[in-house]
């Protein structure tokens, strides 16, 4: 079972309702593991309280060129989509920061110049605070591999029947976001009352549509009397999957890292709700 | 020997382009028979991605072995070099006081890029 | 080439870098304006703009198979690196990264391919200057490519404006792809941190980041008073590496309610948040006139 916790804009909460979801879930006897694929600032790792962490490196494919071999056809650079090739005075050369690692270029040249190293992208670290096992990504800095990188994280822990993984997304509507919920059983939006924020979730919301994902909305941030985000919602008919209530006293919480269990304790009926509806995508899914 | 200077015109008297990956083009200068030629880059000038290595391309392929411009990135730096194209930086002036200010040894030679790539990648 | 950019930057989403940006501008006669977070773009919900202009951003190619000529050999599955050909030869678009491995290889020539239509630039007239932004294609990648489209675009378009000296550049979150596009060879970067646990985290790399590309930094705080002690870190940070404290904002509910309006804070009060969004501006100001 693999839950993605997505949403358009940054800041709306998504780390924190990973974590919330996670320890909630675990409290309630299931075997949750929680992956942080936002890869570039990866946030979720900080609440965690854990000993040791295990890690491994990441690397991705990135073509090499044996000039001694090379007899200049160009057939590589007619190939490549991203301009990472080009032939100069009679040899070819790479850019490697150009190249996506499609693999192409090596296969296609026919005099052996071409073979594929391994360049490292990033780290994977894995570690276990009580019940839960956590992963996170973390990209090397001035690396833009981030799909890669959180394809690993996924591959790293893969779906069990019976077990959950609840996925920490990155922000945003591109590559990253997409790597992340890619073959989801189930999304949830977190999305706060603020232009922005409804901005930012209306694409997001477009996104899976075209993906063909099933995802319903947390409402944070949410202010008595206001009811903009929840009309919004209501007139599309997306499912809100729990709505939880503006607190400072939780931002400050927050922004010290003691507040899974205040939130927890605070919204536990909200929690029950993003619960059952895990549990009936569980029960469709794992019928399949 | 061919000196090729990044320039905004068709001809001698033109400004030189600061730029190089997004040049509008090239005068291809032989200080030997002192005939100049033009050779448009205005693909590039549109290109998203990899404009310099292109761009270098044109240079290499004209033959020259001295690149007068303002700026070269990362990835330019690297193509040039690999042909042993040798670069000089100069400021904003004329194509043809940019040849005579290297014909004086006036012109400063880089060992390496000057700005960063504008660049985007995945 | 007198044009300056300053960047906008938070590695962290949502510590108010659209709603800063917006306000900084504002302070200026004269200045372009870009919105570099292409997948989740917002500037332009607070910024008065009058498009005059629209373009497809056209980029790369799309591919797709053609079933009347493949013989489903199986070639195209194997070596798509990106998974994005399905048992039954169809390509999904969202997963294709447009490499053309299936079209180069394929022995049937089955595979076709036009130019793909990633989204929409926008050229826009502010009461200030130009505002480029766009709207990224639903599902596409290549949010940095669209960046440097956009950052090409300011600039051919200031070639002959001596009238505007400076563009703001509303930054996407994160450290990857769009955010290396957005700041390399910009002048400064505003690094805009909060005081919590994961707003430090990432202003550590995001500076990092910026100090990899030797782009020189400013740092402000966002809501500063939320928690004390940690805006007390950030200041020993900034100290510590030497990184210009331009100012800090306490948290003002006020933001929220000028973004409701379509407007930025200074434009809808003149409080003690316009005052430091005053002295962030000048921080920034006398940076770029110096050299």
């Amino acid at each position: 079972m693999q839950i993605a916790i997505a949403s358009g804009k940054g800041g709306t909460g998504k780390t924190t309702m990973s974590l919330a979801i996670s320890h909630f879930l675990s409290s309630r006897g299931n075997d949750v593991t929680l992956l942080d694929c936002d890869v570039e600032e990866p946030n979720a790792g900080l609440f965690m309280h854990s000993g040791s962490l295990k890690e491994r490196r990441v690397t991705t494919p990135v073509p090499e060129i044996d000039p001694s071999k090379c007899i200049g056809c160009g057939v590589c650079e007619e190939l490549c989509q991203y301009n990472a090739l080009a032939v100069l005075k009679g040899k070819a050369v790479i850019f490697p920061e150009l190249c996506h690692s499609c693999g192409g270029c090596v296969i296609a040249c026919s005099s052996g110049a071409m073979k594929e190293r391994d360049v490292e992208i990033g780290t994977i670290f894995t570690g276990s605070d009580g019940s839960i096992t956590h992963l996170t990504g973390k990209l090397d800095i001035g690396k833009i591999q981030s799909p890669g990188l959180i394809g690993e994280v996924k591959k790293e822990k893969k779906n069990h029947i019976g077990k959950i993984n609840i996925i920490d997304s990155p922000p945003g509507n591109s590559c990253p976001m997409i790597e992340t919920v890619r073959e989801c059983d189930h999304v949830f939006l977190v999305a706060e009352p603020s232009p922005f924020s409804m901005n930012d979730l209306e694409l997001a919301m477009e996104t899976l549509d075209k993906m063909g994902l099933k995802y319903s909305v947390i409402v944070n941030k949410a202010k008595e009397g206001e009811n903009e985000l929840t009309g919004f919602l209501e007139k599309r008919n997306t499912e809100i999957a729990a709505v939880i209530s503006d607190s400072l006293d939780l931002a400050v919480a927050y922004s010290s890292g003691n507040f899974i269990d205040l939130l927890i304790e605070s919204e536990k009926g909200e929690f029950e709700k993003i619960e059952e509806i895990i549990n009936s995508r569980r029960r469709i899914v794992e019928c399949q | 020997m061919k000196i090729a200077v990044t320039a905004t015109g068709h001809d001698l008297e033109s400004s030189t382009d600061p730029r190089f990956g997004r040049a509008q083009g090239f005068i291809i200068y032989d200080s030997e028979t002192e005939e100049f030629s033009y050779v448009d880059n205005n693909q590039n000038y549109q290109s998203v991605q990899g404009a310099g290595i292109q761009s270098a391309k044109h240079v290499i392929d004209a033959g020259a072995e001295i690149l007068i411009t303002g700026n070269i990135g990362p990835k330019a730096y690297t193509a040039l070099n690999s042909a042993n194209v040798t670069i000089l930086l100069c400021r904003e002036s004329t194509v043809k006081d940019s040849i005579e200010s290297w014909k004086k040894g006036e012109l400063e030679e880089t060992s390496q890029a000057n700005v960063s790539g504008h660049w985007g990648g995945m | 080439m007198s044009m300056k950019e300053i960047a906008i930057i938070s590695g962290k989403g949502g510590t108010g870098k659209t709603s800063i940006t917006a306000a900084l501008a504002s302070f200026e006669e004269k200045c372009s304006m870009i919105d570099c977070d292409v997948d989740a773009a917002n500037l332009a919900i607070i910024s008065e703009h009058e498009v005059i202009e629209e373009e497809n951003f056209m980029q790369g190619k799309k591919y797709t198979i053609n079933k009347d000529l493949c013989i489903e050999c199986g070639k195209c599955i194997s070596l798509c690196r990106f998974e994005a050909i399905s048992d039954d030869y169809i390509i999904n678009p969202v997963f294709c990264e447009g490499c053309g491995v299936c079209s180069f290889f394929c022995m049937a020539r089955a595979v076709n391919s036009e130019d793909r239509d990633s989204g929409t630039i926008y050229t826009s007239r502010t009461p200030r200057g130009p505002f480029f932004h766009a709207r990224l294609g639903i599902g596409e990648g290549n949010s940095g490519k669209l960046v440097a489209r956009l950052r090409e675009m300011n600039s051919m378009k200031l070639r002959n404006r001596t009238d505007i000296g400076v563009t703001y550049l509303d930054g996407p979150p994160g450290t990857g792809c769009p955010v290396i596009a957005t700041i390399s060879g910009v002048k400064a970067v505003l690094i805009v941190t909060e005081p919590s646990i994961s707003a430090i985290h990432d202003l550590e790399r995001i500076s990092q980041l910026c100090r990899h590309f030797r782009i020189k930094i400013f740092l402000c705080i966002n809501r500063a008073d939320i928690n004390t002690e940690l805006s007390e870190k950030i200041r020993k940070f900034s100290a510590d590496n030497d990184i210009e404290l331009t100012g800090e904002i306490r948290h003002d509910p006020l933001f929220l309610k000028a973004q409701k309006e379509g407007k930025n804070l200074v434009e809808f009060a003149s409080n003690d948040t316009a005052a430091e969004l005053k002295k962030i501006h000048s921080a920034l100001s006398d940076f770029i006139t110096k050299g």
